[in-house]
């Protein structure tokens, strides 16, 4: 059996970020207060591992509202799979990301 | 409405500096994302003390982004480049970059005295020695697969083997040392030429060694098709690297990701001629 490699504890944040509705970088910036130099790395790297992926918003949206663009990460299916066994790792993460969302 | 943003030049400038680390071809999304966060950023409205010291470690983060990509981006770091993709187009090209670098200092006369003498090829010498010390604190004095004499078919294909290497050794030298006594003068003052010409012969040697271990042992041709194999974070017991092909289908090679690999040297798995109908 090929065992899962284990998520660092900014990377669980991430996740657990997202799963929560902050899907592009600067508003997961925001709920995890990790800098942009950790969060956009580990994006890359979760992206890499198929735990998230990325969609770029579409262009006609963002011009109609007069704004750029922004790229999209959502969960996938192995990503929750992932979160769920980190959550009972780390069970105050949930804790954390509601509390951070409702400051 | 779009918000305005005093010193944008600024942020601007550090993520398009930042975005020369990654491939050409990554660059456009890549900055796409970051300006476009930027400009989220600056549509917060934050106030205006605490704004510029935000935006700068924002904008400063680009840089660890841009280095992960640029460790982690295997495509770049294994792409094999055109004109060195073979071994005789690679001595070719360096056949052509020694002769102009030549050619030039022959017409410049900076191949004769008092530019050259005795001393100064002395120098030389003890130059090309300093930079092969350094050699080892900054790659590892691998050859990769072709190195090692029982990855090697046949007796001529490891003389072909060191022969290639010994070709690009010898055509580096007058590529650095004409380089840097044609071009010295654009890049440094003349007390400081010296200093460029070791760096030149470390970066030369340096590449040399790099060059070669990304090369099939066989014909000699760069491997392709890069695909990484495990994960970072599990090193111990299980394998993490990049795996390697020759696009003529004489094998694999696995490159470790780390040395803190259970597995940290090059290894190259040979495949027979049964498996030759499956490559071009």
């Amino acid at each position: 059996m090929v065992a899962e490699a284990k998520l660092t504890h900014s990377a669980t944040m991430i996740l657990q970020a997202i799963d929560a509705g902050n899907v592009y970088g600067l508003s997961i910036m925001d709920a995890t207060g990790l800098p942009s130099g950790t969060v956009y790395p580990a994006l890359r790297r979760l992206e890499r591992d198929a735990l998230i992926r990325s969609s770029w918003e579409p262009q006609k949206i963002a011009d109609a509202e007069q704004r750029p663009a922004r790229k999209y990460y959502k969960l996938t299916r192995s990503g929750k799979a992932r979160l769920e066994s980190a959550q009972q790792r780390y069970p105050l993460l949930a804790a954390l990301a509601t509390v951070r969302k409702g400051e | 409405m779009r918000p305005t943003l005093d010193c944008g030049w600024i942020y601007r400038g550090i993520l398009r500096a930042a975005a020369l680390l990654l491939p050409r071809s990554e660059r456009p999304e890549w900055l796409t994302e970051w300006n476009s966060e930027l400009w989220y950023l600056v549509s917060a409205n934050c106030p205006a003390a605490c704004f510029s010291l935000k935006a700068t470690c924002f904008c400063l983060g680009s840089w660890k982004d841009a280095a992960w990509l640029r460790r982690n981006g295997e495509c770049h770091m294994f792409a094999p480049r055109l004109w060195l993709r073979s071994p005789v187009l690679c001595v070719s090209f360096l056949t052509v970059l020694a002769a102009v670098t030549t050619a030039l200092a022959f017409y410049e006369s900076l191949l004769q005295s008092p530019y050259v003498d005795r001393r100064f090829a002395l120098a030389q010498l003890f130059q090309i020695a300093v930079a092969i010390l350094i050699l080892p604190a900054t790659t590892p004095m691998t050859l990769g697969a072709g190195g090692a004499a029982a990855e090697l078919p046949s007796h001529w294909t490891r003389l072909r083997w060191w022969l290639f290497l010994v070709v690009k050794a010898t055509l580096i030298l007058p590529i650095v040392f004409c380089g840097t006594l044609d071009f010295g003068p654009f890049i440094a003052s003349s007390g400081l030429r010296p200093q460029a010409m070791l760096i030149g012969y470390f970066l030369g040697f340096r590449w040399l060694l790099v060059d070669q271990r990304k090369r099939c042992p066989v014909c000699l041709r760069q491997l392709t098709n890069p695909i990484r194999i495990g994960q970072a974070s599990s090193t111990v017991l299980d394998w993490y690297g990049t795996e390697l092909m020759c696009e003529k289908g004489h094998g694999l090679m696995y490159v470790p990701g780390t040395l803190a690999n259970s597995y940290s040297t090059h290894r190259w798995l040979r495949l027979d001629s049964s498996w030759r109908s499956l490559f071009l």
